[in-house]
């Protein structure tokens, strides 16, 4: 990618910067070594404990105002999905382009139901797909990332076939993930992110915990005022 | 919008909107309850450990703050973002009107930025044709209204729902009802038809990763998100000290911004963005500018105020005021309101324009307590008190020689009693009632609003040895 450009001067910029920082008696602040250490929980979990995570994370998700489903198996993840189907009245749905999503075959689950289903991306140039992509009323994703303590989904796009159109756009959000996905909090996902990423990020991550909200109008809680109205998250078994 | 220059006549003008004012009260005590419940279930000792590290956290990279920005600079460069580096707001508004000159942009569409409020961008931009719409549901319904935030995280906190339907109304073919839902409803139809014709997407920023050169963007309602997702052009504006150093610094952050501002125990979205879109992907700008913006913030650094720096905009603090709870935002006459904006806004505009908001606090420190990283807001409101009384010299001889005397008066035991004797002998002219109805300005202004009791006939240190004497009996 080539490299952006620089406008002001950056020395002028600079300048009053560095004649203005000070050091303090006892000398500059250093920087926090583990900025994270004692504030949050920081552990491995086994297949049990994630079982107890996925409880918590449906505490908070269903709290925040989101509808959350335990899935045993692909039939079971079936009938939910048709069952959202229903309960949303569901025309057009759209998903991201991710190998496990590829795996769990949603085409053949949307077949036989009134709804239809796009991978993404659903046209090439931009001008095409927006008009198709406003008109989708569910997004599905993978949750690459879950804290069930505040009851988050975290979404890099990892890849083309995961841009951030598809979780925020539709009124309603489908995210599918198995406990494996589940982690504490923040200190399990800058654990991934660090192992996967370093320092060299995807070009956007979204952190979505439960739809969107607004108090703007006298306080009053009011669900759904730009993002998605209806938020799902369907759990699968790690076995 | 007029502001009005005098401090005092914006107050009087606050404390006569009886609506404003309740709108005011209801929403800072629903504000200040969710808080004070989400620090309970955090437990009062991790909060507490929260706040010290995020103090640490905002210290360090203030004092470094040369060293980030030019991390962070050759980082958004490294990943294709352009950077305009603003010395003055002034800059900062060229640099994105000749942008969108340029673009030949039409439909802009903003997501809250103050630092935007702050150099008045939107005026800029409407001069020359753009049409600029604010898609955070408040800051559109000030937009509406042609006024500026009163709070910095509910801009619209004042208005009550019939107002809204007011406002409304002018742009909808239909009539909208007074329903809050319907009213929302509204809003996301309204608005979603121009995030799909966006020219250029304007936001702020809520921290800037030094590490990544990523922006963190923090929205309840997603429309952040949904700019940043759209726009063939995003530009950021941001204050030139919203940095962290990397990952883990934020999620200090992100989980004290949330609980502090809404009692919630993370923003519904919160971006990391790396700017401009890969080749393949098909969403996402192909276009980013940072605009980093000093207008005033370097003057800080090393001096009594280099904490206010440290401020991640919450808006707890405005909460916490007795003062702000009592008169609203636009009383404060610039973008910042509440205690935050009574230093704000002298440090950034002037002493000579906004020096008087120094005493627009009770002092009691509600503030500092509030304060998620720690910034001694009273400390610094006392101290520009001083710094405007140094500058003015308002006291002047009169009220020099009124000090010495009281001091003089108040050193020694003796003087203090003759003193008091003798203003109580001489104060029944002024007295009515058994309470001091007269005196000289400044007193008489200071009567006004309340009651002084007259002194009494016997004082307590005379009445003492009596008790004392019947105590021993």
């Amino acid at each position: 990618m080539a490299e952006g450009l620089l406008a002001g001067d950056r020395e002028a910029f600079f300048s009053t910067i560095r004649q203005n920082i000070k050091t303090p008696p006892g000398g500059k602040a250093p920087r926090v070594e583990n900025p994270m250490n004692g504030l949050f929980t920081q552990r491995e979990t086994t297949v049990e404990e994630r079982q107890d995570l996925r409880e918590r994370f449906i505490k908070e998700w269903t709290t925040l105002g989101g509808k959350a489903f335990s899935i045993k198996n692909r039939v079971e993840l079936a009938q939910v999905i048709k069952q959202i189907i229903q309960e949303r009245q569901l025309q057009k749905a759209m998903y991201w382009d991710h190998p496990e999503l590829e795996n769990l075959k949603l085409e053949e689950i949307f077949s036989d139901t009134q709804a239809s289903v796009s991978r993404w991306p659903l046209e090439k140039k931009y001008n095409d797909w927006i008009g198709k992509a406003a008109a989708m009323e569910a997004g599905i994703v993978w949750g690459d990332i879950v804290m069930a303590e505040t009851g988050t989904l975290v979404l890099p796009a990892s890849s083309p076939g995961q841009p951030s159109t598809v979780c925020v756009l539709p009124i309603t959000l489908i995210a599918i993930f198995t406990t494996a996905q589940l982690v504490d909090g923040f200190a399990g996902v800058v654990k991934f992110f660090k192992e996967r990423y370093g320092t060299n990020l995807p070009t956007t991550t979204t952190f979505i915990s439960g739809p969107s909200r607004t108090t703007d109008i006298e306080m009053v809680l009011t669900i759904g005022v730009h993002g998605s109205r209806y938020v799902y998250a369907l759990i699968l078994d790690e076995a | 919008m007029h502001i009005e220059p005098s401090f005092r006549k914006r107050y009087h003008k606050a404390l006569s909107d009886t609506a404003m004012l309740k709108a005011v009260k209801n929403g800072t005590g629903r504000l200040r309850g969710q808080r004070a419940t989400a620090i309970e279930a955090v437990g009062t000792e991790r909060w507490m450990a929260f706040r010290d590290r995020a103090e640490a956290i905002r210290l360090h990279v203030i004092q470094h703050l040369d060293q980030y920005l030019d991390q962070l600079i050759n980082n958004v460069l490294k990943n294709g973002g352009h950077v305009c580096l603003a010395k003055t707001g002034e800059e900062a508004v060229k640099y994105i009107s000749d942008l969108a000159k340029k673009k030949n942009a039409k439909t802009i569409l903003k997501s809250k930025s103050m630092v935007s409020e702050e150099i008045h961008l939107n005026p800029a931009l409407e001069k020359q044709g753009c049409n600029v719409i604010e898609s955070d549901l408040g800051e559109w319904i000030i937009q509406l209204a042609g006024e500026t935030p009163s709070h910095i995280i509910a801009p619209a906190m004042h208005k009550n729902r019939f107002q809204v339907a007011d406002l409304f109304n002018a742009v909808s073919e239909e009539k909208i009802p007074t329903e809050i839902a319907d009213l929302c409803g509204f809003a996301r139809k309204y608005l979603r038809e121009k995030f799909l014709g966006i020219d250029i997407g304007i936001t702020g920023c809520n921290f800037a990763l030094a590490d990544s050169g990523a922006i963190t963007l923090c929205t309840n309602e997603g429309n952040a998100r949904i700019i940043s997702a759209l726009s063939p052009t995003l530009v950021t504006i941001m204050g030139m000290e919203r940095i962290l150093p990397g990952l883990e610094e934020l999620t200090v952050m992100l989980s004290l911004l949330a609980r502090s501002a809404t009692g919630q125990k993370l923003t519904v979205y919160n971006t990391l963005s790396t700017g401009v879109r890969n080749e393949e992907e098909l969403d996402g700008p192909q276009e980013f500018h940072l605009v980093i913006v000093d207008n005033g913030r370097s003057k800080q650094l090393g001096t009594k105020y280099e904490k206010i720096l440290n401020c991640i905009r919450c808006g707890s603090c405005l909460n916490a005021c007795p003062v702000y709870r009592n008169i609203g935002g636009h009383a404060y006459g610039w973008v910042y309101p509440g205690p935050i904006g009574a230093v704000l806004s002298p440090l950034y505009q002037g002493m000579d324009k906004y020096g008087e908001l120094a005493y627009a606090t009770t002092l009691c420190g509600a503030c500092t307590f509030a304060c998620p990283v720690k910034i001694p807001l009273h400390d610094m409101l006392y101290a520009l008190r001083n710094d405007k009384v140094e500058l003015e010299k308002t006291g002047g001889v009169v009220e020099d020689i009124t000090y010495k005397g009281w001091s003089a008066t108040f050193a020694t035991m003796s003087r203090y009693r003759f003193s008091v004797r003798m203003a109580r002998r001489f104060q029944f002219p002024l007295v009515k009632a058994e309470k001091i109805a007269y005196g000289p300005p400044p007193i008489s202004d200071w009567l006004r609003h309340r009651d002084m009791p007259a002194l009494p006939d016997k004082f307590f240190h005379e009445i003492w040895p009596e008790m004392d004497n019947d105590r021993k009996e």
